[in-house]
């Protein structure tokens, strides 16, 4: 199968139990996301210089997103970091503040946390597309910030990727 | 008739300008815009501009006049006030082009 096909939909290992946390405790939106990125580099998923890079885009450009009934935060960093495409999340048990995208002085209490990790941006654009229209589906974010488990966060959102139409 | 350059910019280049080019992309697929639409990373954004006819930028890095509209891309991303930034798109995708500032 050719590979741009393979990567257009969120692949199994790019989505995995022990990269989601829910009720994280962290005290910053750098604690939260260097706990996230540590856990990357853990899985040998990424280089040694992305903790570093994540935070110092996220201070550069913040990624915090406002929707009608939830806010996020999109922490990313260059290609060069990353040896293998994933998503990280988290669901902090307290918001965090982080900075609006566009926006950088308006702050944003944030609880959701969504870290890609992206690769090949031409193969995996297809199923970020499709994550980030489903953040404007009423309904959908809460529920995911409501996910008891990781597996439940996972089933979620998986089960709303192949809802949408193609 | 030539198409116009659409140049969608953010600090990476990768997650946000991306989806926003492929949101961009469906809109002017719908609308029949003769468009071409470019990511950008905002280190690249001077020499592209120079080439382009817009900057849709998630992030601005800097308060440059880089000689093209800038607009923010933040509604294609969140929804909000979506309808209107299209409109603003389609305004300066129609406008008739430019006379060459030197005279030649």
């Amino acid at each position: 199968m050719p590979r741009s096909r393979q990567s257009s939909t969120l692949q199994p290992e790019m989505l995995r139990p022990e990269l989601v946390f829910v009720a994280l405790q962290a005290g910053s939106r750098q604690a939260a996301l260097s706990f996230l990125a540590e856990r990357m580099l853990a899985a040998g998923l990424v280089t040694p210089g992305f903790p570093a890079a994540l935070l110092e885009r996220e201070e550069a450009f913040p990624t915090g997103l406002q929707f009608p009934e939830a806010t996020l935060a999109l922490p990313h960093t260059e290609t060069r970091y990353v040896l293998q495409p994933a998503l990280a999340a988290a669901v902090l048990a307290e918001p965090v503040e982080f900075f609006a995208m566009g926006a950088p002085e308006q702050s944003l209490p944030v609880r959701l946390i969504l870290m890609p990790a992206v690769q090949h941006p031409d193969d995996q654009i297809r199923w970020l597309y499709r994550l980030m229209t489903l953040f404007q589906f009423p309904g959908f974010l809460p529920h995911l910030i409501q996910s008891p488990t990781p597996e439940s966060f996972i089933a979620y959102l998986r089960a709303s990727l192949n809802a949408l139409p193609l | 008739m030539p198409s116009k350059v659409i140049l969608v910019s953010c600090g990476t280049g990768v997650v946000t300008a991306g989806t926003t080019a492929l949101k961009i992309r469906k809109i002017a697929a719908e609308r029949k815009w003769q468009v071409d639409v470019k990511v950008v990373e905002f280190r690249q954004l001077r020499q592209a501009a120079a080439d382009a006819d817009v900057i849709v930028q998630i992030a601005p890095h800097d308060n440059e006049d880089y000689g093209i509209p800038r607009l923010s891309g933040v509604p294609f991303l969140t929804g909000f006030g979506l309808e209107k930034v299209i409109a603003e798109l389609e305004a300066i995708l129609k406008a008739p082009e430019e006379p060459p500032q030197n005279g030649l």
